[in-house]
């Protein structure tokens, strides 16, 4: 069929009706819903868009509800399936949609907007509670932070001050990744075999770290 | 300023207050001498700023990550090289494997209570008066008007045969935010369109019917901007 000739409404009449027997595991021809899809993202049609959204908005949402960490976040899953039906349009329009050649893919990769959405949303929370617990110990400063040291340059600072490449790893363990002894001992065996020995290396970095004139400067302290 | 109760506390011994380890003699030497509480202080900000300023710094995002276990990440050696040293990058990959074992089996959801965005930023549009402005120049059927902190959007409606044909403006300081946004049209909480905002900050709905509706825009960063119960009607 030379689906070139449909509209768009013809492809989501069709897209609709084959989405149906595929839950219901009967045979289906994925040919329309890869062309209102590929209108949608490729051609970034906005009328093929707001069909893809209608079609796949509840199995976004069905996703949602199996993801292992969403629970965690507290939110609702409607809002996870519009976060990740944005993060699906955005990573796959224009030109991006040619490394897709089948339906199945195009969805597996939906699917994975949903975990990365989810995500993100977690990275965001746990960076929040950081920044959260600054500002309760900066309660009537007027401390801020306005300073030409970018991120990189800040780590490449801390690579200088510590020439041990173990100590790097315990501060891009602890700085970085933020975790705590225990787990450190847990992840990194071959490294620190008990929380004490994670403190008394920590303890050493941190003096070397706080003593550093750079730093002090960038952070105003 | 100096020690008021020499010998100063050692860099070990605040290291073990700023943990809350601190034996009691620091504890009670604190209480006594501003220039350690100073040195207490400094060297917390510091510490606290670091983290804050490092958290996850070099860390792929989600999404690259996602690309990446597709083998469509044009990063995949320098990734590679992260997850040797990142555990946290190391766990998100494995949810993702494990989410992508469970099976899609269509379910009904259950219902969950909705909790107030207060990371990612959620913001309650409201619609502004009618400026005095156009009404003196005769004109009654200006754009709409809504306001979202710092962000505004603009809705003009037309009425047509098909329904309310409704073109949208967003203005925003960091425009890029919502590029490629979503805009949910919903109505008696069925959806009834959804379109995605251009990098001008345009879009164009199809005809609906004039009904209490609600919008909805979810940018790409996960911030929302609701605008509740607009009745075109009553334009």
């Amino acid at each position: 069929m030379n689906l070139s000739i449909l509209t768009v409404d013809d492809l989501a009449y069709h897209c609709t009706g084959d989405t149906q027997k595929f839950y219901r595991q009967q045979s289906y021809d994925p040919q329309f819903c890869f062309e209102l899809l590929r209108r949608a993202l490729a051609e970034e049609q906005t009328e093929a868009f707001s069909r893809v959204y209608q079609i796949y908005h509840s199995q976004v949402q069905n996703w949602v509800y199996h993801h292992p960490r969403f629970i965690q976040t507290g939110e609702s899953a409607d809002y996870f399936a519009s976060f990740a039906l944005t993060n699906f349009y955005f990573a796959l329009r224009g030109t991006k949609f040619a490394q897709f050649a089948a339906l199945s893919q195009v969805m597996a990769y939906l699917k994975l907007c949903v975990h990365t959405s989810i995500a993100q949303y977690l990275r965001t929370q746990s960076a929040a509670l950081l920044a959260d617990l600054e500002e309760a110990h900066l309660i009537g400063s007027n401390d801020h932070i306005d300073s030409d040291m970018n991120t990189a340059d800040i780590w490449f600072r801390i690579c200088e001050l510590l020439t041990d490449a173990k100590d790097r790893l315990l501060a891009h363990i602890v700085f970085v990744q933020d975790l705590k002894p225990a787990e450190i001992v847990d992840r990194y065996p071959q490294h620190w075999r008990t929380p004490r020995e994670v403190s008394v290396a920590l303890q050493r970095i941190r003096r070397t770290l706080r003593s550093d004139v750079e730093l002090q400067q960038w952070a105003k302290v | 300023m100096a020690c008021t109760n020499p010998p100063p506390l050692t860099e070990d011994e605040i290291t073990a207050a700023l943990d809350g380890e601190a034996e009691l003699s620091v504890q009670q030497h604190l209480a006594h001498c501003s220039d350690c509480t100073a040195r207490l202080t400094r060297a917390r900000q510091l510490e606290q700023r670091l983290r804050i300023k490092l958290h996850r710094w070099n860390c792929p995002t989600p999404q690259e990550l996602g690309d990446y276990y597709f083998k469509l990440s044009p990063r995949e050696q320098d990734i590679t090289e992260h997850l040797k040293s990142c555990v946290r990058c190391s766990d998100e990959l494995a949810e993702l494997q494990r989410f992508w074992e469970t099976e899609a089996v269509k379910v009904l959801p259950t219902p969950q209570s909705k909790r107030t965005r207060a990371f990612l930023g959620e913001w309650v549009a409201q619609l502004l008066p009618k400026t005095s402005a156009l009404a003196a120049r005769g004109v009654d059927k200006g754009p709409l008007v809504a306001q979202a902190g710092d962000i505004t959007i603009f809705l003009a409606v037309e009425s047509t045969a098909q329904g309310i044909l409704l073109t949208g403006q967003l203005a925003a300081p960091d425009q890029q935010v919502w590029f490629g946004a979503i805009v949910e049209i919903m109505q008696a909480d069925t959806l009834q369109a959804a379109v995605v905002i251009d990098e001008w900050g345009s879009f164009r709905q199809d005809p609906f019917q004039p009904q209490p509706t609600n919008f909805r825009i979810t940018s790409i960063g996960g911030q929302t901007i609701l605008l509740k119960d607009v009745v075109f009607t009553d334009l």
